[in-house]
């Protein structure tokens, strides 16, 4: 019997071919978006998760700070030894520092400081070394994989000797690189016994956040107790005053950034639209499927009449038509995995992510693309098989064909519904795609064209080497620019209580850097190198902080600016002075948000050199530069990078977003377009008669035409009435429901 | 066999009812060879599909076997179907994406029939038909007159006790007509009943019994005439 039905059913569809490609090719379509995107989303969920106490590691949050002060983890573990098995801190470096072995020597962003419990709270197989002692003392260093081979090459890399800040650091241990899949980087760790050496009391200072700090819980402490803990911890150890500790799960980290996060963090409202996209791709595949059978379905009256006289039931009908449609969805799997075969690697380059389909490592992945198939051949086989197996014999039989118009009014929906759904998605992607816009062509309030970041060694002698370069235009200093993170620092005017201590974003520059940078004055002056008050007593605010302060006047106004005593233990005041002018709001931090309060003073502490180019031959001048910089600097690496490109990053994850959805949507559209085509074939075949009688009665090629259309342009036109006075509505609602997701996930 | 009391089909449309059958009563026994004839819309194929449950009738009562076919379910219709009742349709109705031999063989299937056995019974029946050359090809590729041998075949395999059989010759040209009905003379001569509906005398002088259909109604029912006449 299944024999038979096998054979049937192969034999229709080598009969209509048009009808087995579209369908083929549509579900295949569907089902390949479907299973690349859900290969991404899969990936996306899979952060953190490698590691084997995953599901008992938290890390400590202050509110919402994820940055906390060093002398928690070491306080805690010794009151509660019972509440965590082990609690490791991660101080990551914020700017390159060079690491130096014989005659190699770059500039590594990767470096992190790390108590030794790292390897017993998170997954790190050691290659090489013994994670018991390999962050044991101070002067030790543990590097990955990658950096062992860069480094050393073929020589073993343990005991060997390896300079950074001027330290000479033991090798004591390779471990696998990290898992791209992580929101941690790292390929160096060092002691944090190490920073003891430069940081002396600072790492007994309980205001100093700046730590992250993880947490392997044993399997039957709550993390409220902890949190309970760490709370009065902190009231015995400190007068400061914290928001509520919280304990975050590690696999909440990177799509629950926290302020002042370490490092990569996802989006999962992206995860969530994309995901629906698919979906909804998949739905349009499956849609055309009905159609198409339905329609196709007249030429199966006979069969299922006949079939029916000879004694068939029903469910054995819906039996057959259900398999034929799986077959049909297993032709369209394989289709769709040789289109994610070719296509993936793009993908994976697209986004990122090193995506793969996991063929050899389970049987679950095979199980599941098999099991899509089949619910999507039931899901879509089901109305046909039903609506055939439904046919009553005797009309089946009888030799009047009620062509394609039986069912007719439900297929037209279904092909309208296609429609609103693609022109819904093409007005979501327009509107991703002008919200892009509007960031990257908004006023920064600077300009960041033909400026280079460089490293600021030897800062004075550089720039007088770089003054005198014809190329360069401006050059200045900076402890960070524009797209950094801007650090808080606590700052008090006459107005305020004695008590209060409000902290504002603080920018410390060297004087010309507001004009290097082309930022307008909107009132008072901006620092002046000839005045020497400019460096010692005198500050710049943004206009945000103006606003913040209630100044209408701010010029004159006294301001005490605070910063770690000598010992590092508390704040006392750094600088006292006045406000000399007020600069206009600038976007230093992502456009998402508004323009925060700044201050901006001037400083030697600073990090960078900011220089603006003339815009002709860039190359050249960079090259004199370098030059400047190895001459003044030996030895010392020379790392660059332009303002502009580091800022259009910062936006890069949207406009993938952006070409994603709307690389999706045209999918959707092409298939329901396949569709609509297979439909309009159908029927202009069935209307053959129709257009032979129409043609001896003298109709034109034009009027056939016009005939044939109409549905189509109705179709398509009632649609956009739909989709069109709706569709701006359609993303805001899916972003709160993908918050509501990650509610309902956590 | 049949038993047929005040039989009705009619249409509603709107207003008016339109009476395909009015008021049939009939008799039909085991072993007849009957022929329905009369003019084109006098309801004979309707009055063959009341009578092979493919159609209902609208009102009446109607016993196959003794038992009232309206309160037979869907399955124990199909029931009938595969072990009892075996149909020939002027169009033959063969599947055109399966082959002679799997034509003939798919009422098997539906009966659940062991696959050795259903080779034994088609091999027979292409034998018996002498059509065992053909039994690779598919439908289009026969002529009208082996179509519908095929279609007796395929109507037959199953033992059927009442063969319908809706102008199985309307489209074949005489010989080939003879041929059939030969095979139908012969079925019933072996002891199965057989109602056919045409418009040939000569077709209908091989029953044994003619009714005649005029408007939904019966207008004659001489169970001598056709003896005579054959």
């Amino acid at each position: 019997m299944f024999k038979n039905y096998l054979k049937i059913a192969f034999r229709h569809l080598v009969k209509n071919k048009s009808y087995t490609f579209i369908n083929t090719l549509g579900l295949g379509v569907g089902l390949a978006a479907c299973i690349i995107i859900g290969l991404w989303v899969n990936y996306e969920l899979s952060y953190d998760d490698y590691h084997k106490n995953s599901e008992q590691i938290y890390r400590v949050l202050n509110g919402d700070v994820a940055a906390i002060p060093p002398t928690l983890a070491p306080t805690f573990k010794s009151d509660y030894p019972d509440l965590a098995k082990d609690v490791v801190r991660f101080w990551p470096i914020k700017s390159p520092s060079d690491i130096v072995y014989k005659d190699k020597r770059f500039a590594e962003q990767n470096i992190t400081f790390t108590d030794p419990g790292i390897f017993d709270v998170f997954t790190h197989p050691m290659i090489l070394g013994d994670k018991e002692t390999a962050l044991s003392s101070s002067h030790r260093i543990v590097i990955s994989e990658s950096m062992a081979e860069k480094y050393f090459g073929e020589e073993t890399p343990l005991g060997k000797t390896i300079t950074m800040w001027g330290q000479n650091l033991e090798v004591t241990g390779v471990f696998e690189d990290v898992p791209l899949n992580s929101h941690h980087r790292y390929d160096f760790l060092v002691p944090i016994e190490l920073l003891h050496t430069f940081m002396g009391n600072m790492m007994e200072n309980w205001t100093w956040a700046g730590f992250y700090t993880y947490m392997l819980l044993p399997e039957n402490v709550q993390p409220i107790q902890v949190e309970t803990a760490i709370a009065s911890t902190y009231d015995k150890y400190t007068e400061e005053e914290f928001p509520a500790p919280q304990l975050q799960p590690l696999n909440d980290i990177y799509f629950g950034s926290a302020e002042k996060d370490i490092a990569i963090t996802g989006n999962f409202n992206y995860v969530f639209i994309l995901a629906s996209i698919a979906i909804i791709v998949l739905i349009v595949a499956c849609v055309n499927f009905m159609n198409l059978s339905t329609a196709y379905s007249t030429m199966r009256k006979k069969e299922v009449g006949m079939r029916k006289t000879l004694g068939a039931q029903r469910n054995q009908l819906i039996g057959q038509f259900l398999g034929e449609a799986i077959l049909l969805s297993l032709m369209g799997l394989s289709v769709a995995l040789i289109l994610v075969e070719i296509s993936l690697p793009f993908f994976s380059n697209f986004t990122g992510n090193p995506l793969a389909i996991p063929y050899e490592s389970n049987w679950g992945t095979i199980l599941g693309f098999v099991g899509l198939a089949l619910f999507v051949g039931t899901f879509s086989g089901s109305y046909p098989a039903f609506f055939l197996s439904g046919f009553r014999p005797i009309h089946a039989l009888k030799e009047t064909t009620r062509t394609a118009s039986s069912g007719g009014g439900l297929r037209k929906g279904l092909v309208v519904f296609q429609f609103v759904v693609s022109i819904f998605l093409i007005v979501a992607a327009l509107t991703v795609y002008s919200q892009l816009n509007f960031m990257q062509e908004k006023d920064l309030g600077f300009s960041d064209e033909q400026v280079i970041i460089t490293g600021a060694e030897n800062y004075q002698a550089f720039k007088g080497e770089l003054e005198k370069t014809p190329g360069v235009q401006k050059v200045s200093a900076a402890q960070s620019v524009p797209g950094q993170r801007f650090p808080f620092y606590p700052i008090r005017t006459a107005d305020m209580a004695p008590d209060s201590l409000p902290t504002m974003r603080t920018l410390r520059v060297n004087p010309g850097f507001i004009e290097t940078l082309g930022m307008e004055m909107t009132m008072g002056r901006s620092f002046d190198e000839e005045i020497p008050t400019d460096a010692t007593q005198s500050f710049v605010i943004n206009q945000a902080a103006a606003n913040y302060l209630g100044w209408n006047d701010p010029i004159g106004q006294e301001l005490s600016w605070y910063d770690f005593s000598e010992d590092g233990s508390s704040f006392e005041v750094a600088k006292q002075g006045e406000v000399i002018g007020v600069v206009d709001d600038f976007n230093y931090a992502s456009l998402h948000n508004p323009v925060e309060p700044l201050i901006i003073h001037v400083s030697q502490d600073i990090n960078m050199a900011v220089i603006k180019l003339h815009s002709e031959d860039t190359g050249k001048t960079i090259a004199q530069i370098k030059e400047s910089w190895n001459s003044i600097s030996p030895g010392s690496y020379f790392w660059h990078y332009f303002l502009d490109d580091e800022l259009d990053r910062q936006y890069g994850a949207e406009q993938k977003l952006g070409q994603l959805f709307g690389g999706l949507t045209l999918l959707a559209l092409f298939i329901a377009c396949l569709g609509l085509f297979g439909l309009t074939a159908f029927s202009t075949q069935q209307r053959t008669k129709e257009i032979g009688i129409r043609k001896v009665m003298g109709a034109g090629v034009q009027q056939i035409v016009v005939l044939l259309n109409t549905e189509v342009v109705k179709m398509v036109t009632l649609s956009l009435i739909i989709a069109i006075p709706n569709g701006w509505q359609i993303l805001p609602t899916a972003l709160k429901l993908a918050s509501v997701f990650l509610q309902w996930r956590a | 066999m049949i038993q047929l009391r005040n039989i009705d089909k009619y249409i509603d449309k709107r207003f008016q009812r339109t009476f395909i059958l009015k008021g049939i009563d009939l008799n039909i026994e085991e072993g007849e060879f009957v022929t329905i004839m009369g003019p084109s819309g006098a309801g004979k194929s309707t009055l063959l599909n009341i009578l092979g449950f493919l159609d209902d009738a609208s009102e009446g009562e109607y016993k196959f076997l003794g038992e009232p076919v309206h309160n037979l379910s869907e399955k124990k219709k199909s029931e009938y179907h595969k072990s009892h009742i075996g149909f020939v349709f002027q169009a033959y109705h063969l599947l055109d994406e399966l082959t002679v031999y799997e034509n003939i063989e798919m009422p098997l299937l539906y009966r659940k029939v062991k696959s050795k056995q259903r080779k034994a019974m088609v091999a027979d029946i292409l034998d018996r038909f002498n059509i065992v050359a053909k039994k690779d090809l598919f439908p289009p590729q026969l002529s009208g007159g082996q179509q519908q041998v095929v279609g007796v075949a395929r109507a037959i395999i199953g033992n059927p006790k009442l063969i319908l059989a809706d102008e199985p010759t309307g489209n074949l040209h005489s010989e080939q007509s003879e041929q059939i009905m030969d095979m139908f003379k012969k079925l019933n001569d072996d002891g199965v009943t057989i109602i056919q509906v045409t418009h040939s005398e000569k077709m209908a002088a091989y029953g044994n019994r003619i009714i005649n259909l005029r408007d939904g109604a019966l207008v004659q029912e001489d169970p001598y005439e056709g003896e005579t006449a054959g």
